[in-house]
């Protein structure tokens, strides 16, 4: 297998390389003048870039890039889709390879064919947007791990349901992962005298491990891409009409599946068994911590310090701040939770590490694709953007592809179709505030695809499988991949989400 | 303090029967009861995307380490010594505190736990967090010359390695109890390498002579309870210097007490037992403070 790979990469290599004459035509090959124009803070991509702020150069890398620029990342996301279903052992241990080899694959002709401005792109995604975006998703893991509910309840329909609700209020605060986890363990101790469990689970995934992380950039990951890229903080409340359609509509199918269950099984708690342990949440210092991280990105989008250049890219003042205090909430959530109460908590570093992984990979061979969308009509994905029009359109493509794929980078492919779509000849920082705006349905429907879709399936987001994994380690039997699709998301979220679609867009 | 009954922790990868067999001398100073302890760990058959919880993998290292532990046992009992085994899924660290609390443990043995740099950097020193938290002795176990040369005795020979502090006191008493087991102990001390700086050699010589008369008084405590001890005293960097001596004197073992310093200082500071018991090519046995004596 390994040969053919490298042989894939080696054509690949050779394809971008010998493309770099037709490119040469343009004025792109006049890369010292490209690099200069970098250093003074005008870089020449002007549509093509993000986060550019009004900079005018003389080439769009969006306009000249082949479509098959995209490959990598095309395949960095189909092997985050399929290895891990196909050959689960060898993704398990190889997936920080895989991704290294995907992001290698994009950037190196990458870097040989439009050297500085290849070289100011990826630094630019990696400073703009995956630092934050992986500091972020740090400090809330880490944050959220050192609280724990202790204690047991009796998992009747109405205390289910009132977890649920629960769960999907907090992961709009604490992040998907974060809910989830704090309370997937209570929820499935106090279900453990029930004989169907499976459906509580699957609906605990669609609720809190997903839908609930619509209305803050906090909750799920898409929206905090969005906030980097200037959709503002409270911005995403407005798609609290769309969450709570959701929401409501899944929340009394399950009051009535429970119930239902509940009566047929004439399930008791056997209270008499075990001594009744009390509620009791611990580690509630760690709520001020994550009150520190709303702050801190509540503030970063707020004030305006000026701007310092790092490494060539422009970063604004608070934003390093705001990463800076991110890190020091996790570190301060470290310092201050005993190292029992992670225990107790089963807490590990693998999902983040997981997740830091992958995400150098996806960021970096996504460049192209961006660069090519944000170009509009003039770019190679021009049939795309003329395919998407409609705001139901980038809610269901948005959606389904957000299902397989992961919902972040999926959520800003079609942000960047908005743009080109609408503002291609806009910098991202002229148009950002005119798709909130004027065009705000269309960016309602993309955050609310990439956030609700990604309940359709165990890969759609990352908490779905950890939820699965401690379900099933609890002894909570749950679907095979296709049958969580099948029984479940066909039946219950799309018809949900077919209404949302009917009323909003 | 009696050592009646050891938890022996093992993931089958760096820690094997015969360096329980080392041990069995042991059964002079009132060994008489090993547990046996193989954690599973929770990445292993847990949280793989696209997978669920791998209960049949889960079953299948159970029964590889179940069917280890009874031939481990079988040879156990013919010795007359008691056995008891836990295999569980969870974090290390974890499970063995819950075995120690739960089986009332007096000493634990353990392989060389390494970690890679970024998860050393992420959470600290799983054998320091042990001692911390259990408050158990614990011996790092190590095949001097690789597992294949074969296990050593390492309770024969051991370096003593004191900083003259409450912990290593309780490093001493602990020995006291071994006087069957031990034939001969070196006790040294490291002086701090500033001592080098001082402008006179006279300050050299006064520092080290007395800490050669701290260690003369250990060697006598020692002596008095029948253990043959020699003090010596080095100077220079602690870790290097321990190691050497060990070398110098072919030590089976070194023996060194654990500060109480606080798990975050350690993590970053790093700490002279963490570095021996990471490091080192003996085995060492850590000694907890204030628990022993």
């Amino acid at each position: 297998m390994r040969p053919l790979v490298q042989r894939a990469a080696l054509v690949f290599l050779c394809l971008f390389i010998s493309s770099i004459p037709v490119l040469g035509a343009t004025p792109v090959s006049d890369s010292p003048a490209h690099a200069t124009e970098t250093q003074d803070g005008t870089h020449g991509t002007p549509q093509g870039s993000h986060g550019d702020d009004g900079a005018h150069g003389h080439i769009n890398l969006g306009e000249i890039l082949p479509l098959w620029s995209c490959i990598p990342f095309a395949c960095m996301l189909l092997s985050i889709a399929l290895m891990p279903l196909l050959l689960p052992n060898f993704w398990h241990h190889h997936f920080g390879k895989i991704s290294a080899f995907w992001a290698v694959a994009m950037a190196l002709p990458f870097l040989i064919a439009f050297k500085g401005g290849a070289l100011y792109e990826i630094l630019h995604i990696i400073l703009a947007d995956y630092v934050p975006f992986i500091i972020l998703l740090w400090s809330l893991y880490t944050i959220s791990g050192g609280i724990l509910l202790r204690g047991s309840l009796r998992g009747t329909p109405v205390v289910n349901t009132a977890m649920l609700v629960l769960g999907t209020l907090l992961a709009s605060w604490m992040g998907t992962t974060g809910a989830a986890m704090l309370l997937i363990r209570p929820f499935l101790r106090a279900n453990s005298y029930r004989k169907s469990r499976t459906f509580m689970v699957v609906f605990f995934i669609f609720l809190v491990a997903n839908i609930g992380g619509s209305l803050t950039p906090l909750g799920d990951p898409p929206l905090f891409l969005g906030f980097l890229h200037g959709v503002t903080f409270f911005w995403t409340f407005k798609l609290m009409p769309h969450m709570l359609l959701v929401a409501v509509i899944l929340l009394i199918v399950y009051f009535f599946l429970d119930t239902y269950f509940y009566r047929k099984e004439g399930a008791s708690a056997p209270e008499e068994k075990s001594v009744k342990q009390p509620l009791k949440l611990e580690g509630l210092y760690n709520f001020i911590f994550l009150g520190g991280v709303v702050g801190s990105v509540l503030m970063s989008g707020v004030v305006d310090w000026g701007e310092i250049t790092t490494f060539g890219i422009h970063r604004a003042i608070q934003d390093w701040v705001r990463d800076g205090l991110l890190i020091l909430m996790g570190v301060a959530s470290l310092m201050a939770t005993p190292s029992r109460l992670r225990e107790d908590n089963d807490f590990t570093w693998f999902p983040i590490i997981e997740v830091a992984y992958l995400f150098i990979g996806i960021f970096i061979t996504m460049i192209p694709c961006l660069l090519i969308l944000k170009a509009g009509s003039q770019g190679a994905l021009a049939f795309l953007i003329d395919a998407v029009e409609k705001p139901y359109h980038y809610f269901w493509v948005t959606g389904t592809l957000s299902a397989f794929l992961d919902n972040a980078p999926t959520y800003l492919t079609f942000f960047n179709t908005a743009l080109g779509s609408f503002y291609s000849e806009l910098t991202e920082a002229q148009a950002v505030p005119l798709l909130m705006t004027e065009r705000a349905i269309y960016l309602q429907a993309i955050s609310a695809g990439a956030v609700f879709f990604g309940a359709c399936s165990y890969i759609g987001n990352a908490p779905n499988f950890m939820v699965r994994s401690i379900a099933e380690e609890a002894g909570t039997p749950m679907p095979s991949f296709f049958g969580y699709i099948l029984k479940y998301s066909l039946i219950f979220l799309i018809p949900s989400f077919v209404v949302v679609s009917i009323v909003f867009f | 303090m009696d050592i009646q009954k050891v938890l022996f922790v093992t993931k089958f990868e760096e820690l094997w029967f015969d360096a329980l067999e080392s041990l069995m001398d042991l059964r002079r100073a009132s060994l008489n009861h090993v547990v046996f302890l193989n954690v599973i760990q929770r990445e292993k058959v847990a949280l793989h995307r696209g997978k669920g919880y791998e209960k049949k993998e889960e079953v299948r290292l159970r029964e590889m380490a179940n069917i280890r532990f009874i031939n481990w046992a079988e040879n156990l009992f013919e010795q007359g010594i008691e056995v008891g085994a836990y295999i569980v899924v969870g974090s290390l660290v974890q499970k063995v505190i819950m075995a120690v609390e739960n089986e009332d443990i007096d000493l634990v043995v353990i392989g060389n736990l390494k970690k890679g740099k970024i998860e050393q950097f992420y959470a600290p020193s799983d054998i320091i967090e042990i001692i911390r938290r259990s408050g158990t002795p614990v011996l790092v176990y190590k095949y001097k010359s690789g597992p294949e040369a074969g296990a050593e005795k390492p309770f024969e020979r051991p370096l003593l390695a004191t900083s003259f502090s409450e912990t290593s006191n309780q490093a001493v008493a602990y020995l006291k109890h071994l006087d069957k087991v031990v034939k001969k102990v070196n006790v040294i001390n490291v002086a701090d390498p500033k001592l080098l700086k001082e402008p006179s050699a006279m300050a050299v010589q006064k520092t080290r002579k007395e800490s050669r008369r701290k260690l003369e008084e250990i060697c006598d405590i020692l002596i008095a309870e029948g253990i043959d001890a020699t003090p010596s005293v080095y100077i220079g960097n602690p870790v290097h210097e321990i190691e050497n001596a060990a070398k110098e004197f072919n030590a089976t073992m070194i023996i060194a007490g654990t500060s109480a310093k606080e798990s975050w200082r350690e993590r970053f500071v790093g700490s002279t037992p963490r570095k021996l018991a990471e490091n080192s090519v003996f085995p060492t046995l850590l000694i907890p403070p204030g628990k022993q004596g």
